[in-house]
């Protein structure tokens, strides 16, 4: 399995304002990556770092093995899909096809029309959605093997949220080889429909990171009579402990459930393990060492 | 890159084209009718004895003034809202993000439009420049003016190293401005400043000036002639030094505006005391006198046949600085990304 995306170390800042800390990660190929963290967290940054719209402040990443900048096999979809208003849907696709080589012009117009855009339509009079369908055109019809995007649908109602990220996928499962996507978003309900792994992003830094299945399979709540953290098994990392007079609720990583009359242990659910990481800054996971999945598909 | 540029552009491209045309057309027919005019009429005269084309010329001043203007404007206007904007606008809108991620790298992006701007630019002015240089002829053979400090800027050659400069300019101050706003205001004032300063700092060093001791009343192509006397005191003395003013025809006079003190075959500047025209009374002393006296005029000036050397050499002084720019901008382009 080949990283497409493989950082170390890597560290950005702005002035003295840090804005990606000691981030270390590998993005598998084809996986698709979910990017999930507050806003400011640093989501942003790293994807403009993967695709060389900004330089690091130390530490490295690599996209297919070298520095960012193979143009011609990243598509990135920027936040707030910011196009030229004074251009009509189809000045943008003409601009696509001139600025680059492997252009798809069947592609860019079979996405246009399943939109439902009008190609004489000027992209200043679009909808939020409709621009975030034209800017995701533009970028799938590069035909890139890594597809980056910057929060595409938080500007979005739900119903246009569907219909990006139903777009987005059809153009996973329909492109050979299958390429590899790396998507940020706030909210979980964005990605856990369509991501196989999952970035979990706050404070700058990295909290969690792993394939989906993994994490959940890892992750646990365990609801015992009240007792301390230590003494628990030595295999479980305790996350999180919280006591009521009688009863201790534990948030604990493991390999795997642990069976004990004396306690329940049950699976934690992606938004609860999310939340978790995202809100409890101290505790970071430790890099997972066991080695990351292949997706399944 | 070039349909993208002229895409984004087209409609300042076009705005500039119907402006010129319409420029062209008025230039073009009056300056047909001024030649028509004149044809025939006395031109290499004093200024006494051509009344009949002293009068179509001033006839015509109005216009000849506004051309002017155009050609003074022109680089300004450009590069305040073609260069200015190349940058700052995609930087301000976030378009920069989606253009630089096509696959066209950053630096070839910069060119093709800084080239194809720069072009347009210089199309434009040169084409305006021309029409007025050919405008204004008969203007500049009447006045002998064309090499004083604002009309040398608004013939010939300069206006297209002026109008490169420009965009280069506007393009380098949007990019580390990031505003359009404020890099087209940025833009105006260094450009009006560079404008200004050029002539009165620069320009006379092109070449070093002749310096030349010009006998009054004298020779066919310069004209100089006694002024009277200058008075520090507020009164006329018998200190009072004798000044004389001296025009270069088609040349450059840059030992200042003010008249210079006269001065006789030895270089002894003259008072009002050692005269060679003693007058009595408040009377200023007989021309014809003064003429034979043998009075020279010291002055330091760049003669006529320099025009075009200057043309070339201050053309080349603004292309070379519009590279300078562009090579800053294309460094700050690849630097902006920390």
């Amino acid at each position: 399995m080949t990283a497409i995306v493989e950082t170390r170390a890597l560290h950005k800042r702005y002035g003295r304002r840090p804005a990606l800390t000691d981030c270390t990660l590998s993005v598998p190929a084809g996986s698709v990556v979910g990017l999930v963290g507050p806003n400011g967290a640093g989501k942003s940054t790293l994807l403009q770092l993967a695709c060389g719209l900004l330089t690091p402040t130390s530490g490295t990443v690599e996209v297919f093995g070298a520095p960012p900048g193979q143009l011609a096999r990243v598509g990135f979809v920027a936040q707030d899909t910011p196009l030229y208003p004074t251009f009509t849907v189809s000045d943008h696709l003409r601009m696509g096809a001139r600025l680059n080589p492997r252009w798809d012009a069947a592609l860019a117009e079979r996405r246009v029309r399943q939109a439902g855009l009008d190609p004489a339509q000027k992209a200043g009079r679009l909808s939020g959605g409709q621009r975030a369908q034209l800017a995701l055109a533009l970028a799938v019809a590069k035909r890139p093997e890594l597809l980056l995007l910057d929060e595409p649908v938080a500007a979005l109602d739900p119903l246009a949220r569907r219909a990006f990220l139903q777009g987005l996928m059809e153009f996973v499962a329909e492109s050979e080889p299958q390429p590899t996507v790396v998507l940020s978003s706030h909210l979980l309900s964005d990605l856990e429909r369509i991501c196989d792994h999952l970035v979990v992003l706050a404070d700058s830094r990295v909290r969690a990171e792993g394939g989906i299945d993994d994490l959940l399979a890892t992750h646990f709540r365990l609801t015992t009579a009240r007792r301390d953290a230590d003494t628990l098994p030595a295999g479980m990392r305790v996350l999180h402990a919280e006591h009521t007079g009688r009863q201790s609720t534990f948030t604990v990583r493991a390999a795997a459930p642990v069976d004990d009359p004396s306690w329940v242990m049950e699976p934690l659910g992606l938004e609860d393990l999310v939340l978790h990481y995202m809100s409890d800054p101290s505790e970071s996971a430790p890099a997972d060492p066991r080695p990351v999945p292949e997706p399944q598909r | 890159m070039t349909w993208l540029t002229w895409r984004q552009h087209r409609a300042q491209f076009l705005t500039a084209a119907a402006l010129l045309a319409l420029a062209a057309a008025y230039l073009l027919v009056d300056g047909l009718r001024l030649r028509h005019e004149i044809h025939g009429l006395p031109t290499d005269c004093g200024i006494d004895r051509c009344f009949d084309l002293e009068q179509v010329i001033t006839g015509r001043r109005n216009a000849y003034l506004a051309a002017g203007a155009l050609v003074l404007l022109a680089p300004a206007l450009i590069g305040a809202f073609w260069g200015a904007p190349l940058i700052a606008r995609e930087l301000e809108t976030g378009t920069h993000r989606t253009v630089w991620n096509q696959s066209v790298p950053r630096g070839r992006w910069l060119a093709a439009k800084l080239l194809l701007t720069t072009a347009a630019a210089v199309l434009t002015t040169g084409l305006l420049s021309l029409l007025v240089t050919w405008y204004a002829a008969p203007f500049d053979r009447f006045d002998h003016d064309r090499f004083q400090p604002l009309l040398f800027d608004l013939r010939g050659l300069v206006p297209l190293g002026y109008a490169a400069f420009a965009v280069a300019l506007g393009a380098c101050t949007g990019l580390f401005l990031r505003r359009t706003l404020a890099a087209m205001a940025v833009t105006l004032a260094v450009f009006t400043a560079v404008q200004v300063l050029v002539p009165l700092a620069v320009r006379p060093h092109l070449q070093q000036p002749v310096h030349e001791l010009v006998a009054l009343g004298k020779g066919p192509t310069r004209h100089g002639s006694f002024a009277g006397f200058d008075t520090p005191g507020g009164r006329l003395g018998p200190d009072s030094r004798m000044i004389a003013v001296l025009d270069v025809p088609d040349g450059w006079v840059l030992s200042g505006h003010t008249p210079q003190p006269a001065r006789d075959a030895t270089g002894r500047v003259l008072t009002l005391a050692s005269l060679p025209c003693p007058s009595s009374g408040p009377l200023p002393p007989d021309g014809s006198c003064v003429a034979r006296a043998d009075l020279y005029v010291a002055v330091d000036y760049q003669p006529a046949d320099r025009y075009w050397t200057f043309q070339l050499a201050e053309t080349g002084l603004y292309a070379a600085l519009a590279a300078a720019l562009a090579a800053l901008t294309s460094w700050g382009l690849r630097r902006r990304l920390g």
